[in-house]
């Protein structure tokens, strides 16, 4: 257990001059949800974008020649993996709390309520979004390092706006038949809910197992 | 006798670079310098020693346990010095300290403390701000602060001036006075094991040429030399390094097969250079 706990301040001091991003990312989230009017917007992006947060440590590692750094020490290759999947879990209470919050705001500004059904619905997916990001890419990240890996990191972001972005594309286009991502999710919650979190729940678990299996292996 | 390091029939390969079937052991309370020309197989030996690198085969232990299967606990009482630094190049001299102090029970931050002051190292510095030989020195400070038993170095004193080099032997020195204290040291620069080595291990192309004391080893063989033409071809091919000028011929021979060698042969003792180039050479039935 102190183990775990060294390795977490290790990596969250690794984490912390990334500061600058963060607010990047915050920024970028809100223009997104002022495109599209509606701070559930704001609360998938900015969960999609904190999961890219999660491979800053990963190029800290490699720029200062950390891997012999965490090489020398008492500990193992198995703990320093689930200490960095722990981070995941933590950086994601931190991050949805972020979201939530100024989700709540954004949506009383544009006259809008985020209700407990709402509520819960942002959590699902932000849940599924944010653990898919980091599924994805960590094992990646852990493969190859960050430069040639980081590479992944972007593709479930890219696919995923995509997806959100949609809907205020499509009324800017003046198209016939418009893509009402809201209404879709908000027909089918409780299942909606279901899967998402389900899906998040496989993808960190597979991406956990996957990391571990590389990094056990790897050659530093 | 109790052993600080054991390797057994070591194996790894990857890509061009390898070890193979590599076999030592470093006696508890005694210095061995690893010697061996760029791409012998110095770091590769070494990183699988820490785990680095994931061993195909053999067996390698630390004070007794497998390192593998002890790892936290082996590497609790390991002290490790790289050729490069392995810090957050944006962190402070102390904010090193810190970092590292929650994995080491016997972390002792006053010695760390009092170890930068030795040095002359300003806490407040960050790694970047470092020059090679400070580096050297956050690295020594980070690896001795927490009581190892074993301090592993490769190729410390690389890129160091004489002083640093002079200083750095000194600190070894130092520690080795307690007998339970032993050293791992890789080097290709020979005046390095003359001062401080109790036993060399010779490494090239990724196999054990030799290993043994220093002194067994200066004892067991000496340099040779004469005019070209005085030796036969299998006279020859009994010497370790040959070479030859215009009239000339030298190289080192093992003792047991000097009396095969002509009487009118030249002989004198052996220094560590000699054996070093010698053995880098190759040549000679060893």
């Amino acid at each position: 257990m102190k183990k775990i706990k060294a390795l977490l301040k290790l990596d969250f001091q690794l984490l912390a001059p990334y500061w600058k991003w963060w607010l990047m990312f915050i920024g970028f989230s809100l223009a997104i949800a002022l495109l599209n009017q509606s701070g559930f917007f704001f609360i998938i992006s900015l969960m999609i974008f904190a999961g890219t947060v999660m491979a800053f440590p990963y190029e800290s590692t490699e720029k200062s020649n950390l891997g012999i750094l965490y090489a020398t020490l008492p500990t193992n290759r198995k703990s320093m993996v689930f200490a960095r999947y722990v981070m995941v879990l933590i950086v994601f209470v931190i991050s949805y709390a972020v979201a939530i919050g100024a989700g709540i705001i954004i949506d009383l500004a544009f006259h809008q309520t985020l209700d407990g059904r709402m509520i819960l619905l942002a959590t699902a997916l932000a849940f599924a979004m944010y653990t898919i990001s980091v599924g994805f890419q960590t094992p990646f990240l852990y493969r190859f390092g960050y430069q040639k890996g980081r590479i992944f990191m972007w593709i479930p972001i890219i696919l995923v706006n995509i997806v959100l972005m949609l809907p205020a594309f499509a009324q800017m286009a003046n198209l016939n038949r418009s893509l009402n991502v809201m209404a879709t999710f908000g027909n089918h919650q409780t299942l909606t809910n279901i899967i998402s979190f389900a899906v998040g729940v496989v993808a960190i678990i597979a991406s956990y197992i996957a990391s571990h299996i590389i990094y056990l292996r790897k050659n530093i | 006798m109790e052993y600080a390091i054991e390797i057994k029939n070591l194996k790894k390969k990857f890509g061009k670079f390898g070890v193979d079937d590599v076999s030592f052991a470093l006696p508890k309370g005694y210095i061995m310098g690893f010697v061996g020309k760029n791409g012998a197989g110095k770091t590769t030996t070494i990183k699988s020693i820490l785990n680095m690198l994931i061993r195909d085969s053999g067996e390698v232990k630390i004070f007794g346990k497998d390192n593998l299967l002890h790892e936290a606990d082996v590497k609790r009482k390991i002290g490790i010095v790289m050729d490069s630094p392995f810090f957050e190049e944006n962190w402070t001299l102390i904010r090193t300290g810190k970092a590292l102090k929650p994995f080491y029970p016997d972390w002792d931050n006053d010695l760390f403390m009092k170890m930068l002051s030795e040095f002359s190292l300003d806490p407040k510095k960050k790694i970047k701000e470092l020059s090679r030989g400070m580096k050297m020195k956050i690295m020594i400070s980070c690896a001795m602060a927490h009581d190892p038993d074993l301090l592993i170095l490769d190729e410390p004193t690389s890129g160091l001036d004489a002083v640093a080099r002079d200083e750095l032997m000194s600190i070894l020195k130092k520690f080795i006075s307690n007998e339970n204290k032993s050293i791992l040291f890789s080097t290709h620069i020979t005046s390095d094991l003359e001062k401080i080595a109790d036993y060399i291990t010779f490494i090239d192309d990724g196999k054990i040429i030799h290993s043994d004391t220093k002194d067994n080893l200066l004892e067991k063989y000496v340099v040779v030399k004469g005019g070209l033409g005085l030796l036969t071809a299998e006279q020859k091919s009994l010497i370790i390094g040959y070479d030859e000028s215009r009239v000339n011929f030298d190289g080192i021979v093992a003792m047991e097969k000097l009396a095969q060698l002509p009487n009118s042969i030249v002989t004198e003792a052996c220094t560590m250079d000699e054996l070093v180039v010698r053995f880098n050479k190759g040549g000679g039935i060893q």
